[in-house]
């Protein structure tokens, strides 16, 4: 009990064989669930892998298809990068409300998906925009789009000797909005009741396309589908209505202490209008 | 037991520690270094009493692992004052009467610091978002709140009194 080996490799390559060779390792990034989660659970034995030290993970470059993000790049580095800000502003906003300021200095955007909440805040915006997972093992490297990497609770599709590189997030297509809403029972350090994403598509005032992911109302972040029925329309309160509706019912919503079932699907609905609201005529 | 040697700076002097691998960086402070005025209240990250600043960000201390901090450099409430002079957020904190049990004070003044260095002149919703993750269970935040503009005026005005 209460052992705990530590490893802090400064390459990549060197953290897979690692995580391969060591019996029951595990991947430390800032720490803020993991810790936090092996306090809770009485101290238990840990072999860490600590991948602070390694420089590929904590960049953000621009890439042909968009932007690569680091899993290793910190909340509050997301919220505030130029390129984040002015390209995948939801993203910068859903960074911004994770935990507080202590919180984000530590917390990694890719710790927040590995650990698989169905709250995480910054994987509505990824999942969204379509990014992909660009995952590092000892065979190479391959991509797996966010929207597969959830398997339940806590589980992705990550398997042992792997690690998240980072995400690469293609560019949205032109007239396009992002929205993002984090219901939480107050506005700072609390985790998401209902957390969705929406982007919007527009041409000549008609929807082109719709995304929707949402948070926290089932076992994994949910994609929305079947959502092409309101491709072409335009959008007015009787379209919000339907949209909201149809999002409500693509949830699975449990009752918590942040919520109950009932509470959830009514705030599915008006999250997801509030997303439709500058563009309802 | 696994231990590990650390090396890092704390408050501007160079340590070489030999430290349990199972220690968080709060314990290491307070328990091998004697800096007793960072706190341990939740020790999950949701008080804000462990803050400190570790390479000029605020972090809770209770939830970094002691080996984490390699090369580090970390300020805790000891490292502000120059002296017998106290840092300009510890003055303010003093004048506005922002402190009653003092628990939450060392980790609500590294904050301050940290916030008045993002935002010199915060409002009022900026004082809050930078005091999200410090909980306090006395004042009721107001005297904290005069005490974080009080701060705020000092050090734009630069003087010390
Ligand atoms: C007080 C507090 C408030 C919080 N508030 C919020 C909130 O509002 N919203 C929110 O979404 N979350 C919140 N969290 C949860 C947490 O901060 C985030 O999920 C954070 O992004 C996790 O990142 P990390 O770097 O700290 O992960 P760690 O704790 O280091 O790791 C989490 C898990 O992911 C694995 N892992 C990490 N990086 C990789 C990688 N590159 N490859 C493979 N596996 C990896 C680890 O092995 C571990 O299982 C909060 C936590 C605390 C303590
Ligand atoms: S003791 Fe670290 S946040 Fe409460
Ligand atoms: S003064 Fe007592 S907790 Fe803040």
């Amino acid at each position: 009990m209460h052992n705990i080996s530590y490893h802090a490799p400064c390459k990549l390559s060197d953290a897979v064989s690692l995580l391969l060779e060591l019996e029951g390792s595990r991947i430390l990034a800032g720490g803020t669930d993991l810790i936090a989660k092996w306090k809770k659970s009485h101290f238990f034995d840990m072999t860490l892998v600590d991948i602070r030290n390694i420089p590929e993970l904590s960049v953000i470059e621009e890439v042909e298809e968009g932007l690569f993000i680091g899993a290793g790049v910190t909340m509050d580095r997301v919220s505030e990068d130029e390129r984040i800000l002015s390209k995948f502003p939801i993203l910068a906003e859903a960074a911004s409300k994770v935990g507080s300021v202590q919180v984000r200095n530590l917390a990694t955007i890719g710790g927040n998906a590995c650990n698989a909440a169905p709250s995480a805040d910054t994987v509505l915006p990824l999942m969204v925009y379509g990014a992909e997972a660009v995952i590092a093992a000892k065979e190479g490297e391959r991509r797996v789009a966010l929207r597969e990497f959830f398997i339940g609770p806590g589980k992705t599709v990550l398997k042992k000797g792997d690690v998240l590189k980072g995400f690469v997030i293609p560019n949205p297509p032109a007239n396009s909005f992002a929205y993002f809403v984090k219901h939480s029972r107050r506005p700072g350090m609390d985790l998401a009741t209902v957390g969705v994403a929406v982007l919007l598509v527009l041409e000549s005032e008609k929807t082109a396309d719709i995304k929707v992911i949402l948070g926290a109302v089932g076992p994994t972040p949910i994609f929305v589908k079947g959502l092409d029925i309101f491709f072409g329309g335009k959008i007015d309160p009787d379209f919000v209505t339907r949209i909201a509706e149809h999002c409500a019912n693509a949830a699975s919503p449990i009752t918590d202490v942040r919520g109950s079932k009932t509470y959830r699907e009514a705030m599915i609905k008006r999250s997801v209008a509030l997303c439709f609201r500058n563009h309802t005529r | 037991m696994q231990h590990k040697e650390l090396c890092f700076k704390v408050n501007g002097r160079e340590q070489h520690l030999l430290v349990r691998t199972n220690w968080t960086l709060a314990q290491v402070l307070r328990e091998q270094l004697g800096l007793l005025g960072t706190k341990i209240g939740c020790g999950e990250g949701e008080c804000g009493a462990c803050t400190v600043l570790m390479n000029g960000k605020s972090v809770t201390s209770c939830l970094v692992m002691a080996v984490q901090a390699e090369g580090a450099e970390i300020i805790t409430i000891e490292g502000l004052a120059e002296g017998e002079t106290l840092h300009p957020v510890q003055e303010a904190f003093v004048e506005a009467g922002a402190i009653q049990c003092g628990y939450c004070t060392p980790g609500m003044v590294i904050s301050t610091v940290a916030l008045l260095e993002k935002h010199p002149t915060p409002n009022d919703e900026q004082i809050r978002e930078g005091l999200t993750g410090n909980l306090c269970r006395c004042t009721g935040y107001q005297k904290i709140f005069e005490a974080v503009n009080i701060a705020s005026k000092k050090m734009a005005g630069g003087e010390k009194e």
